[in-house]
């Protein structure tokens, strides 16, 4: 059994040292398949959900891991990539267009035939504003924009109803929107 | 915004999500007061909310949009051609749709973009050619085309089809809200089929018919959407995405199996049939046909492909009967099988509602009366209760009769609903009809003659003392309908009715006298191609017809043809007038006029309804019959198992189905081929027959050629044991039809192979006496009679009687058969054994010869006919003393030369194989090989007004 599947077991269990140090090596993983990817897509489309689909199969041992154990890491990898992406987007960036983020997209897959597409730089930045006011709101974009995580299992990994989850859901679509909107000075 | 105003504003806004668009407003004035912040932040995220698929954009080749700006795809386009976008209204894996407003002329329609990486070259091109025609489509019930072309949008060409705007809901939630009544689903069924048929008419199919693309109007009229519109993105969605995997879920249920099994060649017409089918089921249960298991695509491919769809009244038993039966049609699994177009489903669902039979229905006599009674109850003439039971108990007393069994609860029921019905709708009728004198004339006609409302309670109370009451009250009404002289409109209409009446309760002569004065005042009233007038017309045919008076009959029948010839064309009325007209020539024997108009029939009825239906079985084994009469038995043998295998695929009771299998084994056994006839005649009798009761015509007429065929092949204690049964059952239930001395003669035969001449011969003179008096002088039954009574009388020696009667055989023959027939050769070959048993061998060779020439040229050397009067030459030749010619004709009789060549001196020559007296007598009607009977579309007991839905029987 590899490292990290017993990582991601303790990690299940609740461990809080096996949380953070998987948490640890999912962002540099993640760091770094972003920066790869990135460079050869600049101006391109990132998918994060199969960046976390490649990272799991990469780092876990699928015969040992149980579909528990893939939502959990899931579920984690979710947390880590918002800031793996912009962190590297933004070194990326510096270095090369002096910080102008506009022209990296990414987009995600939620519901078959439905993707979302949108500014990275501006989503992350949108996101940091939500997550001040609504931390649980942001976890659930979190979820589901980069892990892919249903309704269902968003709620399960929150530890709470899926109705809420439906309600944060509904209300930072919206509350993103408006604010993305706003930022772009796109006709209301 | 701080956290706390944060909060708040969630909490409105999830508030505002739960509510209908229209109480929006009202609820934030309510809860936000002067909080012009709180308010103002709720109404941007409400707004940004019902925009938030526009974040979530579908997706495609993202190399496409990759280089668009984010705004651009966050966005909606502010103007695509001459349209001004207002708002997003929906997306789908073809683009987005919006509300916008055209500049000229000046109106709100839906645009629907395609999206641009759709947009190939060959799409391009197809869209311009499919537009054109969608634009053809206008009805009310589809959402209409207006304009189809490309906009140029950051230099990619982008299609656009601008449409009719429908502001309604979508069916299934219409639905749900609504929960109309089952009329009224019934009717939004039709609704939709109406406007699928009108764009089948234009030549288009819809290929995605679903509950979504189906959006009701506030004035409850349905829409239909998006027609066409799967073809123009056919060849470029052919490589399924992601996308188009989701909607397949959505779709997939409606989709048939032949567009399942993904040949687009197979889809036509009738996959729109299907899926209306679908659509038709999930309006009338909520469900749809098929339950799989587990959800997912797979399963529900399987269940498409494989499974039988549920019956509709396992969810809502009020469902049960014509919707069941009209819903398994739309949802059969062969095209053929269906309806044909959306137009035909259309037709039903309004039979159905309007009390007619349905043409999905195997039409039985029932089934037909009931739906005769429940016109009736419906048709409530006016004002008072009476005049209307009078028409009620007609229909309802004769269904009574039909129905001995029934309950007198049913029958109480059943007036009591007429009462109902009848208070209903005297309000609102009473005022039409007041208006027209005609009408008036006669409700104060019939409400005359009626002297108490009681009379008419106690007669519906036993159904025996109903027929007894009506009848009475029809005769005096009969009578004072003579003092109408002076208004012949409302005389005609009373005989019409009267003539109706009559024929329900089977008192055909009382009903030709009521048409027959219909028809005179008719004739001096109204035009020549007045549908009353046709109508009775067809009725007095029939009933002359049916009463055994066919040449009578036959200019008759041939008057309604040819007008209906000239008034419709090729109409489906006019074939089964056709038809009705050809069984009437087969019966005069008149076989190849009849033929030719068979061969029409069958070829209208296989372009329009398809093998597998009812009334092409019915043609095809007409014609087979035809053939058949006429000897040419490859080609009637061709038809008939063509008939049969189709009817395989219907009801094993279908009427017509049943004929079919029943010819064919007439046909068999006529062909030697005995065993396959022998079991088709078990089968049936152990299957769809088996539930019927055992007077029932078609049971009688199968036990008759299942004896005769065991005669045959010389199992004669079984046939003895039917036939003594058959006879006892006819003299009981008929003894004045013609079937009764079929089985007398039958009787006689076997009697006479088995050596039993001295009881043969009072059944043959029995069943001559019949023949002569049902079916008369030239007909096959009384021929077949009259040369078994000849042959009773050779083998009891009184050889100059039996010469006398093959001699009125032989001589008689020609007016019943073709010449050439074979039939001719078993007659001379009877003829010829008399002549040969007096002694008059050159006579009896002639005879003999010429037997065996009709029998060898028509049915083949091999055939044990054929043989048996080879065998007759040998016996001959044997007492004759010429034993080259008895070598020659013993290997012709299938017997080794040397064998028997010395034999002795005469024993009396032995019988020919009797002629098959009992001829095929195919079902039902008296006719021997006659399919089911002249009757139009009709069950087998013919009901003179209403074939099967166009055909008026025009009330008053």
């Amino acid at each position: 059994m590899s490292d990290l599947t017993v990582l991601l077991k303790h990690a299940q269990q609740g461990e809080p040292e096996a949380v953070s140090r998987l948490m640890e090596v999912l962002y540099r993983e993640l760091h770094e398949l972003a920066g790869r990817l990135l460079d050869s897509w600049v101006g391109q489309t990132l998918e994060p959900t199969a960046l976390v689909h490649e990272l799991y199969l990469k780092l876990v041992d699928q015969s040992l891991a149980h579909v528990n154990d893939r939502q959990h890491f899931f579920a984690l990898a979710a947390r880590c990539m918002r800031h793996a992406l912009i962190d590297h987007v933004r070194a990326k960036g510096r270095a090369k267009r002096g910080g102008d983020l506009k022209h990296v997209h990414f987009s995600t897959r939620l519901a078959p035939g439905v993707t979302l597409r949108a500014d990275f730089g501006d989503l992350s930045d949108a996101l940091d504003r939500l997550a001040a006011l609504d931390p649980r709101a942001a976890q659930v974009v979190e979820l589901r924009f980069f892990g892919g995580l249903t309704e269902p299992e968003a709620a399960a990994h929150l530890g709470v109803s899926e109705r809420s989850v439906r309600n944060d859901w509904a209300m930072a679509r919206a509350w993103l929107r408006d604010a993305l909107r706003d930022d772009d000075g796109a006709p209301a | 915004m701080n956290a706390a105003l944060y909060a708040r504003v969630k909490e409105q806004f999830l508030a505002v999500l739960e509510l209908p668009p229209g109480e929006r407003a009202r609820h934030l004035e309510k809860s936000c007061g002067h909080d012009a912040a709180l308010r103002d932040a709720v109404e941007r995220l409400v707004a940004a909310h019902d925009d938030t698929l526009g974040l979530l954009s579908t997706g495609g080749d993202p190399r496409a949009a990759g280089d668009v700006p984010l705004t651009r795809l966050l966005a909606p386009p502010e103007r695509v051609a001459g349209y001004r976008i207002v708002a997003e209204i929906g997306r789908g894996g073809m683009g987005v749709v919006y509300e916008a407003e055209q500049e000229s002329p000046r109106r709100k329609v839906a645009l629907k973009l395609i999206r641009p990486e759709l947009a190939t070259p060959g799409m391009l091109k197809r869209f311009e050619y499919e537009a054109e025609v969608l634009g053809r489509l206008q009805h009310p019930g589809i959402a209409q085309i207006f304009e189809a072309g490309t906009d140029p949008c950051d230099g990619v060409r982008r299609p656009f089809l601008a449409m009719e705007l429908v502001r309604g809901e979508p069916l299934g939630r219409y639905l749900e809200r609504a929960d109309p009544t089952l009329r009224a689903r019934v009717e939004l069924w039709i609704q939709i089929c109406d406007a699928v048929a009108h764009a089948h008419q234009n030549g288009v199919i819809h290929r995605d018919l679903k509950p979504g693309n189906i959006l009701v109007a506030a004035d409850s009229q349905p829409k239909v959407l998006d027609f066409g519109v799967a073809r123009l993105a056919d060849a470029d969605l052919g490589a399924t995405g992601q996308t188009q995997l989701g909607e397949l879920v959505g779709t997939l249920p409606y989709m048939s199996p032949e567009q399942v099994a993904g040949d687009p060649r197979q889809v036509d017409l009738r996959s729109d049939v299907y899926a209306l089918g679908v659509v038709g089921f999930g309006i009338l249960t909520g469900e749809l046909p098929y339950v799989v298991p587990t959800p997912g695509a797979a399963t529900m491919l399987r269940a498409i492909r494989e499974d039988e769809p549920r019956r509709a009244s396992t969810l809502r038993p009020e469902l049960a009967g014509d919707l069941d039966v009209i819903l398994a049609k739309a949802l059969c699994k062969e095209r053929d099988a269906r309806y044909a177009s959306a137009a035909q489903l259309a037709d039903d669902l309004r039979a159905h509602l309007s009390h007619q039979p349905i043409a999905a229905r195997p039409a039985t006599a029932v089934y037909r009366l009931r739906k005769f009674a429940r016109r009736h109850t419906a048709l409530v003439v006016t004002g008072s209760v009476a005049t209307v039971l009078l028409i009620a108990a007609a229909g309802v007393s004769t269904w009574l009769a039909v129905r001995a069994t029934r309950a007198e609860g049913d029958a109480r029921r059943n007036q009591r609903l007429a009462e109902q019905r009848a208070t209903q709708a005297a309000d609102a009728q009473r005022r039409a009809e007041r208006q027209t004198e005609l009408a008036e004339g006669m409700n104060t006609f019939l409400s005359e003659f009626i002297s108490s409302p009681d009379a008419i309670s106690s007669a519906l109370g036993s159904s025996k003392a109903a027929d007894a009451r009506i009848s009475d009250l029809l005769d005096h009404a009969s009578q004072r309908a003579a003092k109408f002289t002076q208004q012949p409109e409302l005389e005609s209409r009373i005989r019409m009715l009267l003539g109706r009446t009559y024929r329900g309760l089977g008192r055909s002569a009382d009903a030709e006298r009521e048409w027959r004065r219909a028809l005179e005042l008719l004739h001096a009233t109204r035009d020549e191609t007045d549908n009353d007038l046709l109508t009775t017309l067809n009725n007095l045919a029939l009933i002359v017809q049916e009463q055994g008076r066919l040449a009578e009959a036959e200019p008759l029948s041939r008057d309604v043809l040819e007008r209906r010839r000239k008034l419709l064309g090729e109409h489906r009325d006019t074939i089964t007038s056709a038809h009705n007209h050809a069984q009437l020539l087969l019966a005069l024997n008149r076989l190849p006029e009849a033929e030719t108009l068979q061969r029409e029939a069958l070829a209208f009825r296989q372009r329009t309804l398809g093998e597998a239906h009812p009334l092409t079985v019915l043609s095809t084994t007409a014609l087979g019959l035809c053939l058949r009469r006429q000897g040419r038995l490859d080609e009637a043998e061709q038809y008939l198992r063509v008939a049969a295998d189709a009817s395989r695929r219907l009801d094993p009771a279908q009427p017509y189905g049943m004929s079919a299998r029943m010819n064919l084994a007439a046909l068999l056994r006529e062909r030697g081929q005995r065993e396959e006839a022998l079991m088709l005649y078990r089968d049936e009798l152990t299957g769809g027959l088996s539930k019927l009761d055992p007077s029932n015509a078609q049971v009688l007429s199968t036990r008759q050629s299942l004896a005769a065929l065991l005669i045959e092949i010389g199992q004669f204690d079984e046939a003895e044991a039917i036939l003594i049964d058959l006879i006892a059952v006819r003299r009981a239930h008929a003894p004045n039809e013609s079937g009764l001395g079929v089985s007398l003669q039958t009787l006689a035969d076997l009697l006479l192979r088995t050596d039993r001449a001295d009881e043969a011969e009072p059944l043959c003179r029995e069943a001559l006496e019949q023949a002569r008096r049902t079916v008369g002088e030239s007909h096959r039954d009384t021929l077949n009679a009259l040369s078994s009574l000849g042959r009773a009388l050779q083998k009891l020696n009184r050889l100059d009687e039996a010469l006398a009667m093959h001699e009125q055989v032989v001589a008689a023959a020609p007016r019943v058969h073709p010449p050439g027939h074979w039939m001719h050769g078993t007659f001379q070959q009877s003829l010829g054994i008399c002549l040969q048993d007096l002694g008059r061998f050159d006579e009896a060779e002639r005879a003999f010869c010429r037997a065996y020439e009709l029998i060898q040229r028509n049915l083949g050397s091999e055939h044990t006919r054929t043989r048996a009067a080879a065998d007759g030459l040998v016996k001959l030749y044997q007492l004759w003393d010429q034993p080259d010619q008895v070598r020659i004709w013993q290997s012709r009789a299938g017997k080794s030369p040397d064998a028997p060549s010395t034999r002795p001196v005469a024993p009396p020559a032995t019988q020919p194989d009797a002629p098959p007296s009992s001829q095929p007598d195919a079902p039902p009607s008296s006719q021997p090989d006659a399919p089911p009977s002249s009757q139009p579309d009709a069950p087998p007991s013919s009901q003179p007004d209403a074939p099967p839905s166009s055909q008026p029987d025009a009330g008053p």
